[in-house]
């Protein structure tokens, strides 16, 4: 869904959304690398800095809206303030990929679910543990 | 196995530095670096050393997340914690059939009585504070004493094991960082500052214990409910010990990174595919998604994306 999106939305949402989510896109894409340079850094410092000058444009063509389809007009959301921390962290600890949660899912069912099958369903802990 | 941190570079002109272990990071080499080496290169921007010389970092990775363990019936959850080490390399620890990690221990998942919904928040950071107060205690020791240990290969070395990265999920993220909630856990913004194009100065440990012992003047921690109200003027969610005061060289700031599925692919999920289906309309967004060429290794969107529930991030 990713993949597709820019070239989904392209020729008719507004041009300056359509850079907004491009730049975004784009920042995500490069970030989950393996190997991140310092040339990258700047490019993904770029495309941040490009999102935050068109972001405007989503709000002001309403395009966030909350329930009831009642527009939002504010950035409330709290992974947009964690995006900025990505590039200190890249520089202190290394690539974001060595973090992801989809491992720690994946051993969650190694771990638990599938012990917990194998149980009677009855005292979870000391059966899992 | 990586055993010293290194500096990477892309030619042996050091024009570029090349990112990509966590052994390749700044945070290691800074802990690392002795204060022989101090002398020797006499650089002015080598921090002090932080560990005796000789010693081995081993950087631990700690993970929780609440699961769910019932198939079908009942609505049973198991708050897992895990723990894997940042030293075995990223191709290693990646994959999956290496179980690289092992379960430490299951948190409890209480339900309170207490008529204030918010109170039982407060009680429940409380509780998971303790609890990792309590099974993090030899980690703790071995991060400030250091603690033999054999290598792979049979030597002995003398490791300290500070965190080196949380795995969570924002909420919990938040909670573990001991700052309210629609706060930044790893720094000082609020949920007005969200939006901003800076970045906020991190918040580290040393402020938020700071601003704990400033509560703790006013209000006696013992009194949960009093010490809350204290603590919330400072932007924190009432835990007077967080799991991580005594832990050398781990400081919330650093330890919870980025986190590639929950911030940036649900992120897209829930944001920016809103933003495009309210952009064209549901019924053109699907029409649009509907027509493209089915692609090996890819989902298609027969249905279209617009009435898209639960996405996980295998769709995305």
């Amino acid at each position: 869904m990713q993949c597709f999106i820019v070239g989904v939305i392209a020729g008719h949402a507004p041009h300056d959304v359509i850079v907004a989510v491009w730049a975004l896109m784009d920042f995500r894409y490069r970030i989950q690398a393996y190997h991140i340079m310092d040339r990258d850094i700047e490019v993904i410092n770029s495309t941040l800095r490009e999102f935050h000058s068109h972001k405007d444009s989503i709000l002001n063509a309403g395009l966030r809206r909350g329930k009831a389809n009642k527009p939002i007009n504010n950035w409330h959301i709290p992974k947009l303030e964690l995006m900025q921390s990505v590039v200190p962290s890249i520089l202190r600890a290394g690539v974001p990929i060595q973090w992801s949660a989809d491992l720690t899912e994946h051993a969650h069912i190694e771990q638990i679910k599938e012990p917990a099958q194998a149980s009677n369903n009855n005292n979870y802990d000391p059966q899992i543990c | 196995m990586d055993f010293s941190p290194y500096r990477l570079y892309d030619s042996a002109a050091r024009l570029y530095r090349v990112y990509t272990e966590w052994m390749s990071g700044e945070d290691a080499w800074s802990m690392q670096v002795s204060l022989l080496c101090f002398d020797v290169l006499c650089h002015i921007n080598v921090p002090k050393s932080q560990l005796p010389a000789g010693a081995t970092l081993l950087r631990t990775i700690l993970s929780s997340d609440k699961t769910n363990i019932s198939v079908l019936t009942g609505n049973r959850v198991a708050h897992p914690l895990l723990i894997s080490l940042a030293n075995i390399k990223m191709e290693t620890r990646l994959k999956l059939s290496s179980h690289a990690f092992l379960l430490a221990t299951l948190l409890p998942v209480p339900k309170f009585v207490h008529n204030n919904k918010w109170m039982k928040g407060v009680l429940e950071a409380c509780l998971i504070h303790q609890c990792l107060d309590i099974v993090l205690e030899p980690l703790k020791q071995a991060a400030k004493l250091g603690v033999m240990l054999s290598d792979p290969w049979g030597y002995s070395r003398y490791c300290f094991t500070p965190i080196a990265s949380y795995i969570v999920d924002t909420p919990e993220a938040a909670m573990l960082a001991a700052v309210g909630g629609k706060m930044s856990p790893i720094t000082m913004a609020t949920y007005k500052e969200f939006g901003d194009d800076f970045w906020h100065e991190p918040c580290t440990s040393s402020t938020t214990l700071a601003q704990l012992a400033a509560a703790a003047s006013k209000a006696d921690p013992s009194d949960i409910e009093a010490y809350f109200r204290e603590a919330q003027k400072f932007r924190l969610n009432g835990v007077h010990l967080p799991f991580w005061h005594d832990v050398p060289l781990s400081c919330p700031s650093s330890f919870f990174n980025p986190e590639i599925l929950h911030h940036f692919h649900k992120k897209f999920g829930d944001h920016d595919s809103k933003w495009c289906i309210n952009a064209l309309g549901p019924a053109e967004v699907d029409f649009r998604f509907s027509v493209l060429q089915p692609i090996m290794g890819f989902c298609h969107f027969k249905e279209g994306i617009s009435s898209l529930k639960q996405v996980t991030g295998q769709t995305l």
